[in-house]
């Protein structure tokens, strides 16, 4: 467990120390201030439902932006090497890569909280319907992330691990749109895939612990993944 | 005691055997050489004995301990230096020094000492805050090094820990690893032979993934020549004097090399079992051929090694052998 904790420290510091994350949570923080200032002005709701619906379409593109490197720069640099002729597990480096980057999002996520504070300030927003929106956002974060660790582990260079990252949440972001064409039973079968259908209900102030096993489920699978392709990999 | 036993091990990548079937130990604080061309399989079999690689057939054994089976136990005993040090280029040395101490398993207090200790040891203190990417090669390579020392591993694996280095860093890297010799075992691999020779105990020499050679440096020089080369240089005629050397006895044969200004040169070989100097002296004395330099010329490393690995041994190296891979 105290190597997990090194691991996601190593990783968590190793952000802040590249531009890269500071662009991605300015970027991200920009648009999504966009999303919610065009979203109260319009229909002036205090809410940030509408906010948050529309910024898990750029956690899409963030997240395996964020992950990308985790993995497949270990192995095109050569670090892996040193990294994993110490006395580590693989699943120890994999659960601490994730959390270093969760903890990043986490970070991204806790300054989302200035937009039900504006509205607080303004408003009379429902503090419940709000953070419960957030805890649904975190957790979905938190599974797109883990999705990202697992196609950073499939290649050796950044950038591929960022497409196939990108590719693979893009199709979990809409393979609704299948069930909608195909009608059921095909509907519900896949309406239990989706990524937004568990996000629904977050964002509508319910928490339900079926959509929190969804998105646990969804991490520790990717990562178990994960750990299957590294030890099963003839590094070179 | 052998602390390192590696028995009939083999390596392939898909149809490409890169490592054939090799078999040698290690004992306890010994330093031995690994030595091959670029693409004879080195740093494959030290990914076999680090537990980074599995073989596709074949033990390791570490401390008597099966690398295949308890890969953490052995990471533990062995410290290992991959070639060309890879560092992670946005850590501070100090950070980087830190988490490598943490991967090793040591507490907080055990970390501060083997990160001080190391960074005195390979100097460290100009870089330790600044980021290992702006660092230089050979500050890298100590960083790697430094990294490698953390938790005082038994058991050192070092690859090609010098290459990249400019002769000052050598010199330096070479009497670490020399100083750190005795209560450790430590495997090198390097194609510098002269440093092989210099830091060495025994040599393993392997090509294309077979073992060629597994001797010490002057045993192998002797095991291969059979002979001991004399450089001699003569004033006089050098018919006459080739005559006079060859009838000494324990002379078998007397190659001419050059003749200015009336200066003959010749390389003498001898019978390793007898000193002819003396010999050598009088005759040339009884000839009234004064001697301007005699000097005995033993088979380096490099000609050992050049015979071993060429294919056929009559032919030339060519300089494809010297190219990186």
């Amino acid at each position: 467990m105290n190597k997990v904790w090194s691991v996601a420290k190593k990783e968590f510091t190793s952000y802040l120390y590249t531009p890269m994350a500071y662009a991605l949570m300015a970027g991200f923080l920009i648009i999504s201030g966009y999303f919610f200032s065009v979203s109260v002005l319009s229909s002036r709701y205090a809410s940030i439902s509408t906010m948050l619906g529309n910024a898990g379409m750029i956690m899409v593109f963030v997240a395996p932006i964020l992950t990308m490197r985790l993995l497949a720069d270990e192995a095109g640099t050569g670090t892996a090497e040193t990294l994993f002729t110490t006395p580590v597990t693989t699943g120890q480096v994999v659960a601490g890569k994730f959390f270093g980057a969760f903890g990043l999002v986490t970070l991204m996520i806790l300054l989302m909280m200035i937009y039900p504070l504006v509205l607080d300030h303004f408003g009379n927003p429902d503090w419940g319907v709000a953070l419960s929106g957030l805890l649904g956002f975190w957790l979905m974060a938190g599974a797109f992330l883990a999705a990202g660790v697992f196609t950073s582990s499939l290649t050796d260079s950044q950038l591929v691990a960022g497409v196939s990252g990108v590719a693979l949440l893009l199709l979990l972001w809409v393979i609704d749109w299948a069930g909608g064409a195909l009608g059921e039973p095909v509907q519900s079968i896949v309406s239990h895939f989706s990524v937004t259908e568990h996000f629904m209900d977050f964002n509508r102030g319910i928490i339900d612990t079926q959509h929190i096993v969804f998105y646990a489920t969804m991490v520790v699978g990717f990562l178990f993944l994960t750990t299957r392709v590294l030890d099963s990999r003839q590094w070179r | 005691m052998q602390t390192i036993e590696v028995r009939d091990v083999t390596k392939k990548y898909g149809d490409q055997v890169a490592v054939d079937h090799l078999t040698f130990n290690v004992s306890k604080g010994e330093i031995l050489g690994f030595l091959g061309p670029n693409g004879a399989g080195k740093t494959t079999t030290m990914r076999i004995i680090t537990g980074f690689l599995p073989p596709t057939s074949g033990t390791v054994h570490v401390d008597g301990i099966d690398v295949l089976e308890e890969p953490l136990e052995v990471k533990e005993r062995v410290g290992y230096l991959p070639q060309d040090a890879p560092v992670y280029p946005e850590m501070t040395v100090k950070h980087y020094l830190h988490f490598m101490a943490e991967m090793k398993g040591l507490n907080a207090g055990q970390i501060a000492q083997n990160v001080d200790r190391a960074v005195q040891q390979l100097e460290l203190q100009p870089v330790y805050n600044r980021l290992c990417g702006n660092c230089s090669l050979g500050y890298r390579h100590r960083i790697g090094l430094a990294a490698t020392l953390l938790g005082d591993p038994p058991i050192l694996i070092l690859d090609e820990p010098t290459s990249g280095l400019d002769p000052h860093q050598r010199i330096e890297i070479r009497e670490l690893i020399r100083g750190l010799a005795g209560e450790r075992t430590v495997i090198l691999s390097s194609h510098v032979l002269p440093e092989v020779q210099q830091t060495c105990e025994r040599v393993v020499i392997i090509n294309d993934g077979r073992l060629v050679a597994e001797d010490t440096p002057s045993g192998l020089a002797a095991q291969l020549t059979g002979y001991t080369e004399l450089k001699l240089s003569v004033i006089g005629a050098e018919d006459v004097i080739s005559e006079v050397l060859s009838a000494i006895p324990g002379v078998q044969e007397v190659v001419p090399e050059s003749r200015e200004d009336g200066t003959a040169t010749f390389a003498v070989h001898m019978s390793p079992q007898r000193d002819i100097r003396a010999d050598v002296f009088n005759k040339m004395v009884e000839n009234d051929s004064p001697i301007v330099e005699m000097t005995p010329q033993g088979a380096s490393l490099e000609d050992i090694f050049i015979q071993l690995t060429t294919e056929d041994p009559a032919q030339e190296p060519t300089e494809e052998e010297d190219s990186d891979e």
